[in-house]
């Protein structure tokens, strides 16, 4: 695991109605996380963290979600990634790290596989490791090439 | 330290506490921030690790904060011990089978007054992970949170999420340390 620069929690609400099996989520735009490289991403169920910043419970399974991260040159870096493999507390407290690559938030989606056991108004939780734009083309130059 | 992927050494740890709340009709306010108190050893200085303390069996902190407070076994400290001052670990966080660390959320800022942790839940600076059959431990290896960054601990804070209405023991105390150089 590399040394966490910096991270932002973010949050994905089901809405009212649980969306159907194979809803793609998109993010709401945070504007702390433009022009951000990512480097890390956890995936958080109501174990890590029981109740949202904004209130809403968090989601108790993690299994039929998955996650696809689009960069700004609007290709996905990531493509259907399990979200239960992004969950640190199953994976023996290991966060997954990425090679750097430059995050377009508002264009990712989480896409809903399966239904089972969530509900209406959960949310599901994010927690963005990053640098910002400047200070990855000075300290993360060499991982980028 | 480098068997847990951080390559960054500490030489200090500094534990922390924070008092929650005084007046039990506060618990269940959602997202009031509780500043750390004032800590000048660690303004500006390279924070590599943040360890929240917590434990499985302690109620009433209290009572054992410095007298029989547990001692984690998976620090830094305990694997890094050279130019490393070594602390007490802190009191627990589990009220009454309640652990709020799922309802606490940190977040540090830097020397810069940037937000570098914005609600960072605090039960993933725990060391708390579920083994293959699904119960929580503390894992022996010791998953550290590996950061960098410089801290102004000053404008830091940990707030609640809403609904730890259960937890009526006073006052409860969340306890960090931190690790720098």
């Amino acid at each position: 695991m590399k040394p966490i620069k910096n991270s932002y929690l973010i949050e994905v609400n089901l809405g009212s109605t649980v969306p159907g099996a194979g809803a793609n989520l998109t993010f709401q735009d945070y504007p702390q996380l433009r022009n951000i490289y990512v480097t890390g991403v956890e995936v958080l169920d109501s174990s890590t963290c029981a109740i949202s910043p904004s209130g809403r419970t968090v989601v108790s399974v993690l299994s039929g979600i998955t996650l696809t991260l689009i960069d700004k040159f609007n290709q996905e870096q990531l493509k259907q990634y399990p979200a239960v493999d992004l969950n640190p507390e199953v994976r023996s407290g290991f966060y997954r790290d990425f090679v750097p690559f430059p995050l377009q938030l508002t264009k990712s989606f989480i896409t809903i596989l399966s239904t089972a056991s969530l509900s209406a108004n959960q949310s599901i939780l994010l927690n963005i490791f990053y640098v910002n734009e400047a200070e990855a083309k000075t300290t993360l130059r060499p991982r980028l090439k | 330290m480098e068997n847990y992927g951080n390559n960054i050494e500490c030489i200090k740890a500094l534990r922390v506490n924070v008092q929650l709340y005084e007046d039990i009709t506060l618990n269940n306010k959602p997202n009031f921030r509780y500043y750390f108190p004032e800590t000048p050893e660690l303004n500006g200085k390279n924070i590599v690790n943040i360890k929240f303390n917590a434990g499985a069996n302690i109620i009433d902190q209290v009572s054992v904060y410095g007298s029989t407070a547990i001692d984690l076994p998976n620090t830094i400290i305990s694997e890094n011990s050279k130019g490393v001052v070594q602390q007490p670990a802190g009191p627990d966080v589990t009220f009454g089978g309640i652990d709020i660390d799922k309802y606490l959320l940190l977040t540090v800022y830097n020397e810069k007054n940037q937000q570098v942790l914005s609600n960072y839940p605090c039960h993933d600076l725990a060391g708390y992970f579920r083994d293959e059959s699904g119960f929580f431990v503390i894992d022996s290896l010791g998953k550290i949170r590996p950061f960098d960054f410089k801290i102004n601990i000053r404008n830091s804070f940990v707030s609640t999420t809403s609904d730890i209405s259960l937890l009526t023991v006073l006052p409860p105390i969340a306890c960090f340390t931190f690790y720098y150089k």
